[in-house]
Parts: C-alpha cells; sequence; structure tokens
C-alpha cells in the first residue's frame, strides 16, 4: 500500500464495498490490499459509523441547563438572590438613610436683610502702641521766703533814740504808755 | 458558540442537541464501550463549556476545537485507568480480596467485535481512527484538531490503517489455522 495513494483508497473505504468497485477500482485497490482485507477494514470503518451517534439521557441535558441558567443568570437577578444576613442588611440601610439625610437637598429660602452701610470706612484692626510707663514732670513746689528790709519807721526812730538813754524799767514804761496810747 | 459565551439558554440547547450524541458516540468508543462513563463525560464537556466558555477562541472552528477537549479527556481517562490497573495489580500482589471490576469489563466488551479490533490499537491511534471515520473529521479538520500539519495527519492515518491491515490478516490466520 503506497502512502500517496492514502487518499484515494479512504474514500472508496467509506463509500464503496468491495462489490460495489467498478472493475477499474478493483484492479485499483488489489494493487494495496486483497478483497478480504479491504472488506474487513470497511467493516470496521462501518461499524464505527454506527454508533456515530448515540443518545444522550434527557437528565443530563436538563442538568446542564439548570446549571446553564444559574450561571448565566442577568447580573441584576444576581444582586437580587444574593443572600444576605439579615445584620448587615439592616445596618446597609441605616447607612443609607443617614447619607440621605446628612446629604438631603436643603431649599434655599430668600431671606431680607437689611444692612446699613456707613460711609466710614470701618476698620478691622486698630494698632495701639501701648506705653508702659508714662513720665510725668513732677513740679515740686518750694516755698521761698523773701525778706523785705524795711526801714523803721520814723517815729520808732524816735522813740528808740528817747528810749536809748533811759533805763529799761523806764523803757518799759514808757513802750506800755505808748501802746496804750495807740 | 459565541451566543453561549453571552449566556443565551437557546443556543446552548442547541449546541447541546447537534453535539451531544456525536461527542457520546466518541467517548464510548473512546472509553472502553462504557455507556455510563461516556455519558458521564459528555456532562463534563458541557459543563466546561458553561463555567469556562472563554476557553474557546472564536478563530478556531468550534466542532474540530469541541473533539480536541473530548479528546484530551480520554487522554486523561487513560492515564487514570492505567494508575487503577496498577493499584489493582498492587492489590493482587498482596492478595487482598476484591471484586474483579477489570474482569466483568473485559468480559461484556469481549463482545463488541470494533472494541476488539479498536482494542489492538494504540490510544492516540484509536482515537485518530475514530476522529475519521466514526466522526467523518476531514483531513483538514484534524489537522486543526491536533495541530499539525495534513500530510501529517495523512502520514498518521496511513499507518493505523496499515496497522489495522497487519491485524486483521494475523487474525484472519488464527482462524484459518483453527479452521
Amino acid at each position: 500500500m503506497k502512502k500517496d495513494s492514502f487518499q484515494e483508497l479512504d474514500d472508496l473505504l467509506v463509500n464503496k464495498a468491495f462489490d460495489e468497485l467498478s472493475s477499474f477500482e478493483k484492479e485499483w485497490v488489489l494493487e494495496h490490499l486483497d478483497a478480504n482485507q479491504y472488506e474487513k477494514l470497511r467493516a470496521l470503518v462501518t461499524a464505527s459509523k454506527q454508533d456515530q451517534v448515540l443518545k444522550t439521557e434527557p437528565k443530563t441535558k436538563d442538568a446542564l441547563m439548570a446549571q446553564m441558567k444559574a450561571k448565566r443568570k442577568p447580573a441584576a437577578a444576581g444582586i437580587f438572590s444574593f443572600q444576605v444576613p439579615a445584620y448587615a442588611a439592616s445596618l446597609v440601610l441605616a447607612l443609607v438613610v443617614a447619607v440621605l439625610l446628612i446629604f438631603r437637598p436643603v431649599k434655599e429660602v430668600p431671606v431680607e436683610k437689611i444692612v446699613t452701610v456707613t460711609s466710614e470706612p470701618q476698620i478691622d484692626t486698630v494698632f495701639v502702641n501701648q506705653i508702659d510707663t508714662v513720665y510725668i514732670d513732677k513740679r515740686v513746689e518750694v516755698p521761698v521766703y523773701i525778706t523785705k528790709l524795711v526801714e523803721p519807721i520814723k517815729e520808732e526812730k524816735e522813740i528808740q533814740e528817747t528810749l536809748s538813754n533811759k533805763s529799761l524799767a523806764d523803757q518799759e514804761d514808757i513802750r506800755s504808755l505808748l501802746v496804750q496810747s495807740k | 458558540m459565541i451566543l453561549v459565551q453571552n449566556g443565551n439558554h437557546k443556543a446552548f440547547s442547541c449546541l447541546y442537541d447537534r453535539y451531544a450524541g456525536r461527542l457520546k458516540g466518541f467517548f464510548y468508543r473512546m472509553l472502553w464501550s462504557n455507556g455510563e462513563m461516556a455519558e458521564d463525560y459528555v456532562h463534563d464537556l458541557f459543563s466546561k463549556l458553561i463555567e469556562k466558555p472563554e476557553l474557546y477562541n472564536a478563530d478556531k472552528s468550534f466542532s474540530p476545537w469541541l473533539f480536541q477537549v473530548a479528546a484530551n479527556m480520554c487522554k486523561n481517562a487513560y492515564r487514570k485507568r492505567s494508575f487503577e490497573e496498577e493499584y489493582l495489580n498492587q492489590l493482587e500482589k498482596n492478595q487482598i480480596q476484591v471484586p474483579n471490576i477489570e474482569q466483568v469489563l473485559d468480559e461484556q466488551l469481549l463482545t463488541d467485535q470494533v472494541y476488539i479490533a479498536l482494542e489492538r490499537l494504540e490510544e492516540d491511534k484509536r482515537e485518530l481512527f475514530l476522529l475519521r471515520y466514526q466522526q467523518e473529521f476531514s483531513v483538514k479538520e484534524l489537522a486543526e484538531i491536533y495541530e499539525v500539519s495534513e500530510g501529517t495527519i495523512k502520514s498518521r492515518l496511513f499507518y493505523v490503517r496499515k496497522v489495522l491491515v497487519e491485524m486483521l490478516g494475523e487474525k484472519t490466520k488464527e482462524e484459518n489455522e483453527k479452521g
């Protein structure tokens, strides 16, 4: 059996029994195989082809379809059918409510507010140079005694002149007289 | 298959109806003519399609790709079986009494003439034979499945046929001697 004649012989084996071969084909086949070998090979090919398709059990398909449905559920259905513990679900719910309360949209109500604008410029910051020590010139009044030299009056001079020649007792008497007379 | 990748149930149903029977036939012949096992393998294969539809590359033809996956599953089954056989042999050596599952299976299979012929083929040759003659994949499709050139496929098929002819010749000789 030559290798290059593979395809031709293959086609004949698959399609024709030895008896169905034309005389030319038979002659050609007999160059490679005897009639018995050809028939046995053909029988083997035919027999293997008989169980080319075997009926499968319905339960196999059912199981596979169920598997397919379970595997290929839509994403949304998957979320809702996912089993979550009750505490987790309630926790998530509470969290969502809290978030909604915090970030809820606030209605803007216009409020009229009278603002008086002064013409004077407002000064926010006042810089004050604080002086810790204050120096005050202290005025100290010093009493100044000014003595005035007054010349004794003329009468006194006359009296003194009169009294100078007199004794002390007389001087006293005279003075007392002078005082009384004044 | 693209629809299946997008989760289309009807597309999956169509796909199953189109290929499940053929796959079961292939698994049946590949896995020691065991119907239940073939059914399980069909289920497992389609289950893989559901779980990992992204494994399929839309640039490739679907049918050859599907049978490529099936063939790989069979290879794993052979590995597993050889391990189990070794384990059973080990048990026998230790003279532990276990029900001889292999014997029961073999007796059942002896009645199957196609199995007898195919059983004598090596696993990879059996696989190629079934894909070509049972599932009727063209040489081009087989080249796609095995990711080799068409010439390589022809060469391998030629060799498989040659082995089968020799085997059948031996068998005929045995029958003549007995007669």
